[in-house]
């Protein structure tokens, strides 16, 4: 089975081939051409020159349903389920088992419990989508798109937002389509789960495919310099070595929030980096959700700079100082479609008003511009609307506004989701930049490597609760994983190796 | 900034001047009207049509915001007949002196906005289906109070605002236009308008953003209301008249402009200044029909395929 693109602007002269039974790898920079390219693969673009071949035969997609025909299904970065429905109504969206035109449920119900036992996975198909958690919708979306019983499986960026154990998950749905000898195209910015998955890589630059690594060849050094077209020894540079101020910025002692989270106590220091690290649904995200003001916990006290603040909503929270950046970019945190300079000033209107309350457009254009230039935006201009920008530009974005408002204490969620290293390099400058200026940043992220570069402490969250701190200097991968799954690392690396011996 | 970054920045504005399109249309219509009869840009004519669409360029400054906000109200035209019915029963049942009455009227139109914006902002209820609930019921409250029957013979201090002359202009024109510049310079500019494209574009990212969006979106519904009262004021004052079905179908008619102006019920973008070209559009119609000599039930029909041609048109130019 081969596959050729010709040339359009965002795509020149790619070529490459799947082979049933091999995970391939596509790595690339934001705006590389990788989505371009799975656009064309599922007929949602049709290429101005160049051919798909599928099986050996030539095959032209006008559209997404003569592409699934031929045996090619996507899972998308973003997800496409239908939140009021059930798991297996979601799986045979458009393949419901059907009498006279009319549903068979149960049957629908054993075909879906059918599929998810033979994938080993824990999954009751009556569920209904909007009750799940994002790692298991995501588990979802890939059971839907095998629904089709595809030859050819594209997912993109599928880990984005799951944490370890999930991750595992995952990969062992993927290790199945493999042994099924079906053809898998991973596209991740993930090196290590690429390391870990592929049998062979193709990396895109500017919309060509600058490398192909075999297996033997698939190194991160080697990855990470073909997708930058430079060294990037370290990313997450020299460590500061700072010791906490001796004035803690943020104090929170005894958060509660009954069946979310509790007796949450920490502080975090001027121009300090706080990690907290955890499972997903550890009650992470709910914590920063809670002083960011957006659901208000039940009891405890938040002291910012000394003073006592109890924010009850995001305007709030704003107003004292602590900022919340949003996990999901594109429903939480931007506005798609309007332009970079709108959005940039989004959270601090009043800052461009004057006494009268009318708005500078100048100001506004001067800032828009500052801020791309700082962040490193590369868009067309400020009037580009966000929604067109790729996934880490939005980001820059989104992170540019939040920081403008000149935080004492940011909480970035998730930060660097969906973000591929070129972008995640320069957020991390910018959060950096940050705690020069004074700001201290309380960071949540499901990326213990992120956590480990950036932090100066780290906290891991169990079950609501706070189970282990750790110094930057003390804390190991494994330390933070054990505490996270609440073993102890002995029986954590046990886990890790007896997993080796079942691959 | 150099000549050139600021030449390129204008060069960008005009290109995002959105109302453009509609604004070339209008401007092609009236132009081939004009070359089949030279008398219809003349004075008379084009003061009926000021008149005619005074009142909806009125209540259009009101959708405008809801719409760019993401919201939506179906109760203008009920809204209109019921401030103008309480104003003329206070007038002419309870003896109140004009001004009271009058005032009197715009609070009923910003309390039933008001209570419009409670049910959507707190108890997030869909604005279609609210707006048509107050709609029936501001409509079932008209005719209630009135008994069904109309109230006329005002006071003439009341009836100079609809009849009355300020520099050549009428006032209902004069007062209309005011309100849309004044709306649209608001709208376009102050920052506490301004918030609504926020709003419309992604509510929750605009809570997120610090954004008070319910205290918006009660503001936004108050003001459409209040404005669908003065328009309905203005309407019993130029034809000294209050009556129970005054305003009926308004609503559609309004929101047409609106859509026809560049807004969209997605919500996220329009301006006050298209809306009003999208009414100067609706208003034309009509003197266009008779002077082409079609015939009066020709008017729904053309209004309907321009909306429908506006919207196709919107979207096939975005696909692109």
């Amino acid at each position: 089975m081969s596959k050729r693109f010709g040339s359009i602007a965002a795509l020149e002269e790619v070529d490459f081939a799947l082979f049933p039974g091999q995970v391939h790898a596509l790595v690339g920079e934001n705006g590389a051409g990788k989505s371009t390219l799975i656009h064309l693969l599922v007929g949602a673009l049709q290429p101005d020159s160049g051919n798909i071949f599928v099986g050996g035969r030539l095959a032209h997609f006008r559209d997404s349903r003569q592409s699934v025909r031929a045996g090619i299904a996507a899972v998308f970065q973003e997800l496409s389920l239908i939140s009021s429905l059930s798991v297996a109504e979601n799986i045979f969206v458009t393949r419901q088992p059907t009498r006279f035109g009319f549903v068979r449920k149960t049957e629908l119900m054993r075909r879906a419990s059918g599929l998810i036992d033979s994938f080993a996975l824990d999954l009751d198909p009556a569920r209904i989508v909007s009750s799940l958690s994002l790692a298991e919708r995501q588990v979802v979306e890939i059971l839907k798109c095998l629904a089709a019983n595809p030859c050819v499986v594209l997912l993109d960026e599928p880990t984005s937002s799951l944490t370890h154990r999930e991750k595992e998950i995952l990969f062992r749905l993927i290790e199945r389509l493999r042994e099924d000898k079906r053809a898998i195209l991973y596209i991740s910015h993930h090196l290590p789960e690429i390391l870990e998955l592929a049998d062979c890589a193709t990396v895109l630059r500017d919309g060509r495919a600058v490398g192909f690594l075999k297996r033997d060849a698939l190194t991160e050094p080697n990855l990470t310099r073909l997708m930058v077209g430079r060294e990037l020894d370290d990313i997450y540079e020299a460590q500061r070595g700072k010791v906490a101020s001796a004035v803690p910025r943020l104090a929170v002692t005894d958060l509660n929030c009954p069946g979310i989270f509790e007796q949450i106590s920490f502080d975090v220091g001027q121009g300090e980096i706080v990690g907290v690290a955890g499972l997903v649904g550890a009650g992470r995200s709910n914590v920063g959700l809670a002083l960011g003001g957006i659901q208000p916990a039940d009891s405890g006290e938040i002291r910012l700079d000394g003073k006592k603040i109890w924010p009850e909503s995001p305007r709030a929270a704003m107003a004292a100082g602590l900022v919340y950046l949003p996990e999901d970019r594109k429903t939480e945190g931007l506005f798609l479609r309007q332009s970079i300079r709108d959005n940039l000033v989004a959270p601090q209107l009043a800052r461009f008003a004057g006494k009268t309350g009318f708005l500078s457009e100048s100001d506004i254009d001067d800032n828009a511009a500052a801020a791309c230039r700082e962040s490193r935006v590369s868009a067309q201009g400020i009037w580009q609307a966000v929604g067109r920008l790729s996934g880490g530009n939005q980001q820059k974005i989104l992170l540019a506004a939040r920081t403008r408002l000149k935080p004492k204490v940011l909480i970035a969620d998730e930060p660097t989701r969906g973000v591929d290293v070129g972008a995640r390099v320069e957020i991390y400058q910018q959060l950096r930049r940050l705690t020069a200026e004074g700001a201290s940043v309380l960071l949540i992220s499901s990326d213990l490597l992120e956590i480990l570069g950036l932090s100066d402490r780290i906290l891991v969250m169990r079950s609501g609760r706070i189970v282990a701190r750790f110094l930057r200097r003390d804390a190991t991968e494994q330390q933070i994983i054990a505490a996270a799954l609440g073993v102890s690392i002995a029986s954590a690396l046990d886990r890790a190796s007896s997993k080796d011996v079942r691959a | 900034m150099s000549f050139r970054q600021s030449f390129r920045s204008l060069a960008a504005r005009s290109t995002r001047f959105g109302e453009l399109r509609i604004f070339l249309v209008l401007l092609a219509f009236w132009f081939a009207l004009w070359c089949y009869d030279s008398r219809f840009l003349s004075v008379p004519t084009i003061n009926t049509v000021l008149l005619y669409l005074c009142g909806y360029a009125i209540m259009a400054t009101g959708m405008t915001v809801l719409l760019v906000s993401g919201g939506f109200d179906l109760s203008v035209g009920s809204v209109a007949a019921l401030s103008a019915m309480v104003a003329g029963v206070l007038m002419k049942d309870a003896f109140v002196s004009w001004p009271l009455a009058a005032l009197a009227g715009i609070l009923v139109g910003a309390a039933v906005g008001i209570v419009n914006g409670i049910i959507v902002a707190k108890l997030g209820i869909n604005p279609f289906i609210t707006t048509l609930g107050s709609m029936l019921l501001a409509r079932g409250v008209t005719y209630i109070i009135s008994g069904g029957v109309g109230r006329s013979g005002f006071v003439s201090g009341f009836c100079w605002w609809g009849q009355g002359r300020l520099g050549g202009l009428q006032l209902p024109i004069l007062v209309s236009l005011v309100i849309v510049a004044v709306g649209d310079v608001f709208l376009r500019r102050h920052r506490f308008f301004r918030q609504n494209y926020y709003i419309g574009g992604n509510e929750h990212a605009a809570w997120l953003s610090g954004i008070a969006v319910d205290r918006m979106k009660l503001f936004n519904y108050g003001f459409s209301g209040s404005l669908a009262a003065l328009a309905g004021l203005l309407f019993a004052a130029r034809l000294d008249s209050a009556v129970p079905n005054a305003g009926e179908g308004d609503e559609l008619k309004v929101i047409t402009a609106v859509i026809l102006g560049g807004a969209s019920l997605n919500g996220g973008k329009g301006t006050v200044f298209g809306s009003f070209l999208g009414c100067l559009l609706l208003a034309t119609i009509r003197p266009a029909i008779s002077f082409l000599g079609i015939g009066d039930h020709w008017e729904k029909a053309v209004i309907g395929a321009m909306l429908l041609t506006a919207v196709i048109l919107d979207r096939l130019g975005r696909a692109k």
